[in-house]
């Protein structure tokens, strides 16, 4: 036991001697912590739930009826049934509803008749959407039991004036449930037209978080050759300041283009990422322009602090806070305009607008070229102040 | 004892002066870091096929020495001349003909020897078929090319001082500067690393070399210069330094080097 109290004395010995890390390390979270509880995602001021949903209704029949007559007792839950040009307008134009639910006709027939029925939810990609998109699944799952088919079928047949066999109306709900189709398919689309899936901010997402977090390998590369003495070597000979920066560079740049690369491309393939013929070369661009951005950073990191240690904490803030304010964790457009007008200093949030237009919104190259634009700034910026402040010699 | 004709304080000066042949002139050298002098008013030559001692306590000056002529600190004050280059002036030349060895061991040890010295070569140039027979020759020369494939980390001390040495010479230099190469080293590496020397003093190579043995110094040196404060305060061959007398100071009749480098520099630690 004195033993590990000998090692444990040490440790805390040293870190007495480093009070900045020791600050960093509370700071972060503190300031992690504030900055999240000021996103604010769509909660209300009360804190009780609430949401209204424009209900678009094509079909009147039972089943149209029972679904919406769920839906309206799920607490905090209001229906607003409108056509659709007015729901359109509301999620598309004035975006003061996440989105909104369509009842095509044949809804409740096809529910009768013992078939496959499905709906539409429309919504943004912002909570309100992922709430009803959640919320009308979680209400078609219950028909995955037979009692509310068959209620439901028992009730268009009533509106129909027909006769209501039950027992044939459980055999098809049994045959229904047996072929492992689900009775009602929920078709989510987002607002602009394409289907959404969730990688499409994901893989990108984390993508552009991970290349960030790699500037830590490119600082720590340059440190290692100060404090191992190669740099000092390197000093005096023939090996000009740019090119040893260009090759440090370089092997970074790499680095982060082929992760990216391969984190896209796997969401792609596996997961249906919409990477496609429309949008591959933007997000080719994309990709290049963020590397270059965030190899950029990096050398010009490592050309400002002398020791790993200095950098380390400074690296993590970057990579951390940039991934928080600049729509790598979630979308850009939940945070507070404020927090969106301040994220413009992070390569985030230029990289993940270029994305997210590409494959969640279905924008064109033309659209998103500012992002690209910004991202080649971005770097040249930090690469012009690289050369200004990198030195082999500490004390030349 | 011929007095300073070098403008210097040094208390003995070589008979050697000033020499029209010396690869490197150093005149009046001032480095200061804030208001701190390291370095105050240093001048030497060495010429081809000459090894020139420089010898000091720690925090004397010898590594800011060392940095003034290699171009890796710029002077406050003062000149280097090096082949008729002036560091000032054309740096990158001189860079190409000059070869440093640190006291640190600047080598990547992830990598293997034989890439270590390949990445060298290229950082000067070498075209491939140069580069092939330079890297064999050195790496032949300090013993190391049966060990050319194997990663530097897992070599001893005295390998890796050797492969060092074989860095520092990849550009085939003109001027040598090898500061405390044998500081750790195994008596094998350290004879070796003697041989290298005298391999590079018979082609007519100028070495300045540091040391804190002074028995490497009687053995290795054909001049040595004793600095201390930043100073130069002795200056000469062996024989030189062991006869000396002067009439400022009075100096016990030395034994050896060692007795004269105390007695000229003290006995307190020098801890910086």
């Amino acid at each position: 036991m004195l033993k590990v109290w000998a090692v444990f004395k040490r440790e805390m010995l040293e870190l007495a001697k480093t009070p900045l890390a020791f600050v960093w390390s509370l700071a972060l979270p503190l300031v992690l912590i504030v900055l999240v509880g000021q996103l604010n995602f769509g909660g209300s001021n009360d804190g009780k739930f609430t949401i209204s949903i424009p209900v678009v209704v094509q079909d009147n029949g039972a089943g149209t009826q029972q679904f919406i007559g769920i839906l309206k007792q799920i607490p905090g839950v209001t229906l607003e049934e409108m056509s659709l040009d007015e729901a359109k307008q509301h999620v598309e134009t004035k975006s003061d509803r996440g989105g909104y639910i369509l009842f095509p006709a044949g809804f409740s027939q096809s529910l009768q008749g013992g078939q496959q029925a499905s709906l539409n939810v429309i919504t943004d990609t912002g909570t309100g959407g992922q709430i009803i998109r959640s919320l009308v699944q979680s209400v078609a799952d219950r028909y995955n039991t037979t009692q509310l088919l068959v209620t439901a079928a028992a009730q268009q047949a009533q509106q129909n004036n027909q006769t209501f066999d039950a027992q044939a109306a459980a055999q098809r709900a049994a045959a229904l449930q047996q072929s492992n189709k689900p009775p009602i398919t929920v078709v989510a689309q987002n607002a602009g037209g394409a289907s959404y899936n969730m990688f499409d901010q994901v893989a990108p997402g984390y993508a552009t978080m991970f290349i960030i977090l790699g500037l830590s390998a490119l600082v720590g590369s340059v440190m290692t050759e100060r404090t191992r003495g190669t740099m000092s070597r390197l000093a005096v000979m023939p090996l000009p300041k740019w090119a040893y920066m260009t090759g440090k560079m370089l092997s970074q740049f790499v680095i982060g283009f082929a992760q990216v690369v391969v984190m896209l491309g796997i969401a792609a393939l596996f997961f249906k990422a919409h990477i496609n013929g429309d949008n591959i070369l933007g997000i080719f661009l994309l990709i290049l322009t963020l590397s270059f951005a965030a190899t950029a950073l990096g050398m010009l990191l490592a050309s400002i602090f002398k020791s790993e240690g200095a950098s380390r904490p400074v690296v993590t803030i970057i990579a951390l806070i940039g991934s928080l304010v600049g729509g790598s964790w979630f979308p850009i457009w939940l945070l507070p305009d404020w927090v969106q007008q301040v994220s413009k200093v992070t390569i985030n949030s230029w990289a993940m607008q270029g994305f997210n237009g590409l494959m969640i919104f279905g924008q064109s190259l033309s659209t998103v070229l500012v992002d690209i634009v910004a991202l080649a700034i971005y770097g040249a910026i930090c690469l012009f102040l690289a050369t200004r402040f990198f030195r082999y010699s500490e004390t030349a | 004892m011929s007095e300073n004709s070098l403008k210097s304080n040094s208390v003995v000066i070589s008979e050697q002066a000033v020499s029209s042949t010396s690869l490197v002139v150093a005149r009046n050298l001032v480095k200061k870091f804030g208001q701190r002098s390291a370095v105050n008013d240093v001048s030497l030559d060495i010429r081809p096929g000459e090894v020139f001692g420089l010898l000091g306590p720690n925090g004397a000056g010898k590594s800011t020495t060392i940095n003034m002529l290699s171009t890796y600190l710029q002077p406050t004050s003062g000149t280097v001349m090096i082949n008729g280059l002036d560091t000032k002036k054309n740096s990158a030349q001189i860079k190409q003909i000059i070869g440093v060895i640190p006291q640190e061991l600047a080598i990547y040890e992830v990598n293997t020897c034989e890439e270590n010295m390949n990445f060298y070569a290229e950082i000067f140039g070498l075209k491939p078929a140069a580069r092939k027979q330079r890297v064999e020759s050195l790496l032949t020369s300090v013993g190391l090319w049966d060990r050319r494939k194997d990663q530097v980390k897992k070599f001893s001390g005295g390998m890796k001082r050797r492969l060092n040495i074989a860095v520092g010479l990849i550009n085939d230099p003109l001027f040598v500067m090898m500061d405390e190469p044998t500081v750790g080293v195994d008596p094998q590496s350290r004879q070796s690393i003697y041989e290298i020397i005298a391999n590079l003093k018979e082609q007519g190579k100028a070495i300045l070399y540091t040391t804190q043995y002074m028995e490497e110094a009687e053995q290795l040196c054909d001049r040595i210069a004793i600095i201390d404060n930043g100073r130069l305060i002795a200056q000469g061959t062996l024989d030189e330094l062991l006869n000396l007398s002067e009439k400022r100071i009075v100096i016990e009749k030395p034994r050896g080097l060692a007795q004269v480098f105390l007695q000229l520099t003290g006995h307190e630690f020098r801890d910086e």
